[in-house]
């Protein structure tokens, strides 16, 4: 049994994982940017969706 | 789920040494201030998660449990404050000590060790909303009816999810501002190319008839195409100090900008008509108001969900004389958000001439070290000016607070820049003329770099347009997971227990499915 936070994080990362979801390595760094204590700065968020540092796939 | 035998605390927070039989069932502590009540709370919330939710969070600073854990006369002594909980599984009904300290508070000890109270034990530990404090919930009862949701949140723990969705809500506004710049950048770097090679459109056989006229000029054979990646001197063997300037191209940059000085119909009517929509809000002094109600009453209609007001809390005879009561008064803002929606796109139709300046300005910047000594730095400043007023005539608030400066003067260069601008025009025209071939070599050397900020240009903005679809794609992806969880109906579903208590009706269930 899981929290309920747990539970909306855990659904969130299963739909970025899907098909037309995000590509994996951009969902894995996303996942432990949210999973720290203090909470990213959006410009740090920004950069980690960017297409522009070679995780597109 | 657990239940608590008994409690034993030492030398925890303001308790030196309690014994509590509490049996399994439920039980009131009281007693006067300062005597301890709140300690009780703080144990039961240590002993099953390792943390006291009173001591984190927002406005507790430094405050930790291992500091400010233990008893005031044992603070440099963690070793000594501990929490024994006797607990029993209800399921199987096996029962055990839990034993926790504060120096090692990420550990606890079970006695004996049973499986099944452990796994009773974890399943508290993930929900930490079970144990509240005597503040957190004054301050869900005090809350304005309008943040109640936020208390909900916050008294089940949840308000890191409200974080979150902040966060990637403000990282999505922030990718896509992102790519309305680098999509605008664009724009500036075909003007500027364009401008260059006197062309109103860049088709590929004319960008190449231009290009192979100058290549001709330097006996160079014709290329078949020219590509982002083309080298536009390839074949040339000599270099020219003055290749980088273009005499004829440098005043049709200057010019470009102090034409767009001089006005035009177009221009005009778009600042125009920007004051005549600014003078009919000035005309209502309640519209801003009205404006921002918009939003709160739409809300309101959302969240109606029985015969009380979501947004002031006091009771309706039922619940349709409401909605439509919400509806009307939602129906009366609308004029004042069809003079919002006219506004803004007054403002969006200044924002392209300015946006055009911009463009020139950049232009024009190369050349301004050919001019008076002050230029460079003018152009700068107004060109830096022109980006923020930009920005501001995105939203309604900055379009009234740059109220004082939609005049004709708007979509003007400043006298004195506009003067330098005219003088550099007069040197660059007294320059002598360039020969023929150092014409051709310096044109295309200036189209060579034209070329390759477009190109960059666009690599940008496809990289930000992939960056904002990304960011979409999160967040609308989190939305999803928060409404798949029936987070909002949870919520709506505390809020109105929470009134049923409160009028003694009743508790009905949530509707959402």
């Amino acid at each position: 049994v899981t929290s309920i936070e747990d539970r909306v994080l855990e659904s969130f990362y299963m739909r970025l994982a899907e098909p037309d979801g995000l590509p994996v390595k951009m969902t894995e760094r996303l996942k432990g940017m949210l999973a720290a204590d203090k909470l990213p700065k959006p410009e740090q968020v920004v950069t980690t969706l960017s297409a522009a540092d070679g995780v597109l796939g | 789920m657990i239940q608590v035998e008994e409690i034993r605390i030492e030398e925890f927070r303001g308790i030196r040494d309690l014994s509590l039989q509490l049996g399994c069932e439920n039980f009131v502590v009281w007693g006067p201030n300062g005597s301890g009540k709140s300690g009780v709370v703080d144990a039961m919330d240590f002993a099953l998660t390792g943390d006291i939710a009173r001591l984190s969070g927002p406005g507790t600073g430094s405050i930790s449990v291992l500091k400010h854990g233990p008893h005031v006369l044992h603070r440099d002594d963690p070793a000594a404050a501990k929490v024994s909980l006797s607990v029993r599984d209800t399921v199987t009904g096996d029962s055990a000590v839990l034993t926790r300290c504060v120096k090692t508070a990420s550990k606890y000890t079970l006695s004996p060790e049973l499986e099944s109270v452990r796994a009773a034990i974890e399943r508290a530990r993930e929900h930490p909303e079970l144990t509240l404090s005597r503040r957190e919930i004054i301050k869900y009862i005090v809350a304005e009816p309008t943040k109640r949701a936020d208390q909900v949140q916050a008294l089940l723990k949840l308000d890191r999810l409200t974080d979150i969705r902040s966060l990637l809500k403000s990282a999505q506004s922030k990718a896509a501002s992102a790519g309305k710049t680098t999509t605008s950048e664009v724009a500036s770097a075909v003007d500027a190319l364009e401008r260059h090679l006197d062309l109103s459109a860049l088709s590929v056989a004319e960008v190449a008839s231009a290009v192979n006229k100058r290549r001709e000029v330097l006996g160079l054979d014709p290329l078949q195409s020219v590509a982002d990646d083309t080298e536009l001197l390839t074949g040339d063997k000599q270099q020219s100090d003055e290749s980088a300037f273009n005499k004829a191209s440098a005043i049709r940059d200057v010019q470009a900008l102090v034409d767009w000085s001089a006005g035009t119909p177009e221009k005009a009517a778009a600042v125009s008509e920007l004051a005549l929509v600014l003078n009919e809000l000035d005309r209502d002094p309640h519209s801003m108001g009205i404006i921002q109600q918009h939003g709160l009453i739409e809300s309101g209609l959302e969240l109606l969900v029985d015969d009380l007001c979501p947004l002031c809390d006091l009771p309706w005879p039922n619940q349709d004389a409401l909605r439509l009561h919400l509806q009307e008064k939602l129906e009366r803002t609308q004029a004042a958000m069809q003079l919002k929606g006219r506004i803004l796109e007054a403002a969006a139709v200044v924002q392209r001439e300015l946006r055009q300046a911009q463009t020139f300005a950049q232009s024009a910047g190369p050349h301004a070290a050919h001019g008076p000594t002050e230029l460079k730095d003018e152009l700068r400043t107004w060109a830096a000016d022109l980006a923020t007023l930009t920005t501001q005539l995105s939203t309604l608030d900055g379009v009234v607070d740059q109220r004082g400066r939609i005049t004709d003067q708007l979509l003007a260069v400043p006298d004195k820049l506009l003067g330098d601008l005219k003088e550099l025009l007069r040197i660059l025209g007294d320059r002598p003329d360039q020969s023929a071939s150092v014409d051709a070599r310096s044109f295309l050397t200036v189209a060579q770099d034209r070329i390759t900020r477009l190109r960059l240009a666009r690599a940008a903005d496809k990289t930000a347009g992939a960056t904002t679809a990304n960011a979409r794609k999160t967040y609308q992806c989190y939305c999803d997971a928060v409404d798949g969880e029936r987070l909002q109906c949870l919520l709506q579903d505390a809020e109105r227990r929470r009134r049923a208590f409160l009028q003694g009706q009743p508790r009905s269930e949530c509707r959402k499915a």
